[in-house]
């Protein structure tokens, strides 16, 4: 090979080598935005809890149980702070009767008794009132990050919405009614449409389905969901938020005993 | 035949002990058939009676779509009357079908109370106070205090539930119970009365209330879940139910009430009487067993009195004599032992059966709906008595056939050789 014809060729093979660098340059920056654009499941998770979790906040709210061909409507006003929670059921067989959760527990006040009840602990996870909602499923105010350990299995689409689905499971040291659930949650909302509850077995236990979202004061909020105990034959119970008010004034002794009788 | 019988006494006195063993083994025997019919018949007849005053009376009417779910005691399926009538006239309606002597309406229904550790489940039984103590004697049972008085909010409770929940008589305590309309209500009653009536279910599980009251508490004024009927013995319930069928069937009722008899009420009646079935095979059985000692006795005999036979065989006496002397020989032990056993079967089921047999260990872990009584009280019957008699001496006669046959067939040539 004579001397130039060297020359070109090893300039050739610089040439060569630059182009491939940096079109693998290019690749890796693509891919880099991509990635960093992609949510993983804790985000998603973490910006459903923006808009589902509150602090505090003030309810009106309908819960209807369905039982065969029978329909029992409860209406009841609810305050939420912190861990505490108060629900004064306001329809006409109901008036009267308050729940007040403080922490893990619940008291109970009924006009014809003479002293509160107390319960805790696991007896929080019967139905309400023959309801599909366990005590729990309505106190639990904590925020599913914190208690769960989210997985993303992926996407799909669920009532004509794209949501993300994701696998959640009990977080160690945690105490939660359903051990693993699995949630399909709107991917340009981040509201949970559709959860999936099941327990340590396996077994499925409860499914909620979301069918009214709305915006409220600027976050997105589940005001219409129908939960069905799995456990029991031919059941449903529709929760029904009215009206709901976040962080609003919340008069003081409101969540103590004294205020229940 | 007189003169064998004769023989036959003189051949049994010859061998004294091996006679009375087979005696002693006979009345054994029969003395446990006494006392094991005794029992039975005790148990079974504890069973019904329970069955009856708990459960379902002599027949129970009760909404079809109620009875199918009866464990989780629904409400929403009462019995409040026939088509265009209500409670009270379907009451008296029954009332005054031929052979009703009572008709108590019940309402059963789930309940809790929260101590400080655990929300206790047990049932609650609205009653008529007047009606309950004539028809179950549930004042017999009552401890300490007294029944609950209608309009009132009282209850009564078991001795056992009064210890879970910590309370006394002369104590309040409030109970939550779910309504006919899924309302959760906490009420606040006195406790008035203490109950032990052994009986798992009455003890620990439910407490009484008055019927207006818990119709009242759970939004059911004018329902009832279920309608019990009493005749005067529960035999007559046979000619009863078809009257009451007919007349659900008349006012147009029967595609929604059942009239249940007492048998049919409950899982665990179809099984004792099959059981009684099974029992009376064994019976037999336990005989026969009794007998085996005496016939390895006899056989024993036989042949060491083949020599003895041949010789009488020679002399004259027919096979079938010979046959005949051994049946004898049997029948007279098997009367003796039968009578003996007979006998003290009954003065030993007597005495059970005026303490009773105390299960209580075992019927612990009995699922509590089943009315199960842990003292069995043996019924103690000269019938029955006199049945393990019969039975005894018969069996006995029977076995004896196979070494008197034995004895029958023998060779007087080759008998009189044997040493």
């Amino acid at each position: 090979m004579s001397d130039s014809d060297k020359k070109e060729g090893s300039l050739g093979l610089m040439k060569k080598t630059l182009v491939i660098l940096l079109i693998s340059c290019m690749l890796i920056a693509i891919f880099a935005a991509v990635a960093w654009g992609a949510l993983t499941a804790e985000e998603i998770i973490r910006r459903r809890d923006d808009n589902e979790y509150y602090d505090s906040a003030k309810v009106e709210a309908e819960m209807i149980i369905i039982n065969r061909n029978r329909r029992i409507v409860k209406t009841m006003t609810s305050y939420g702070q912190g861990d505490n929670g108060l629900v004064v059921f306001t329809n006409p067989r109901d008036r009267g009767t308050k729940f007040l959760k403080r922490g893990d527990d619940l008291w109970m006040f009924f006009p014809d008794a003479e002293d509160l009840v107390k319960i805790s602990g696991h007896m929080l996870n019967q139905g309400i009132m023959g309801s599909d909602f366990s005590y729990q499923d309505l106190m639990e105010a904590d925020k599913l990050i914190d208690l769960y350990k989210f997985e993303l299995l992926g996407e799909e689409e669920f009532n004509g919405r794209p949501c993300y689905v994701l696998e959640g499971t009990a977080a160690p040291g945690k105490e939660v009614s359903y051990y693993q659930r699995k949630s399909w949650i709107d991917k340009e909302r981040f509201v949970g449409l559709r959860e999936e509850l099941y327990a340590r077995s396996g077994r499925l236990l409860k499914v909620m389905t979301v069918t009214k979202v709305a915006e409220v004061e600027g976050r997105w909020f589940p005001l219409e969901s129908v939960m069905e105990d799995k456990l029991r034959k031919d059941t449903r119970t529709e929760f029904v938020v009215k009206e709901i008010e976040f962080n609003p004034e919340i008069p003081e002794g409101t969540f103590t005993l004294e205020n229940l009788r | 035949m007189g003169f064998l019988t004769k023989l036959a006494f003189k051949n049994l006195f010859r061998h004294k002990l091996r006679t009375l063993v087979s005696i002693i083994a006979i009345a054994f025997t029969v003395m446990i058939v006494v006392f094991a019919r005794g029992y039975i018949l005790g148990a079974i007849d504890s069973t019904y009676a329970n069955q009856i005053y708990y459960n379902s009376g002599h027949i129970k009417i009760v909404d079809q779509e109620y009875w199918e779910q009866e464990r989780i005691m629904p409400l929403i399926y009462p019995v409040d009357g026939f088509p265009g009538g209500d409670l009270e006239e379907m009451v008296a309606s029954l009332q005054e079908t031929d052979e009703i002597e009572m008709v108590i309406p019940r309402l059963k229904f789930g309940a809790m109370v929260s101590t400080e550790e655990d929300l206790v489940a047990m049932s609650g039984w609205g009653v008529d106070p007047e009606q309950e103590i004539i028809f179950t004697n549930i004042e017999d049972y009552l401890v300490e205090g007294r029944m609950v008085e209608p309009g009132k909010l009282e209850v009564v409770m078991g001795t056992a539930l009064l210890e879970k929940l910590d309370r006394r008589v002369g104590e309040t305590v409030t109970i939550l119970m779910n309504t006919a309309f899924s309302s959760l209500r906490g009420v606040t009653f006195k406790i008035v009365g203490r109950l032990e009536t052994g009986l798992k279910v009455l003890n620990e599980h439910l407490f009484y209330l008055p019927l207006d009251q818990a119709q009242r508490i759970l939004e059911m004024e004018g329902q009832v879940t279920e309608v019990l009927l009493v005749t005067s013995k529960r035999n007559l319930v046979k000619k009863v139910l078809p009257k009451v069928k007919e007349l659900i069937a008349e006012r147009g009722a029967d595609g929604r009430y059942l009239a249940l008899s007492f048998k049919e009420a409950s899982d665990i009646m179809a099984f004792l009487e099959m059981a009684n079935i099974i029992y009376n095979e064994v019976y037999v059985f336990l005989v026969l067993l009794g007998c085996i000692v005496m016939i390895m006795t006899m056989i024993m005999i036989v042949k060491e009195r083949t020599k003895e036979i041949g010789t009488m065989m020679a002399l004259g006496l027919e096979s079938k004599n010979i046959l005949q002397l051994f049946l004898i020989e049997g029948a007279i032990m098997g009367s003796i032992g039968s009578f003996l056993g007979a006998l003290s079967g009954l003065l030993f089921t007597g005495y059970l059966a005026k303490h009773g047999i105390d299960f209580g260990e075992a019927v612990g872990a009995f699922d509590a709906a089943h009315l199960i009584n842990p003292i069995i009280y043996p019924v103690s019957s000269p019938g029955n008595a006199i049945f393990a008699f019969v039975l005894g001496s018969i069996i006995v006669t029977i076995a004896c056939l196979i070494p008197a046959r034995r004895a029958a067939r023998l060779e007087p040539t080759e008998a009189m050789r044997e040493e």
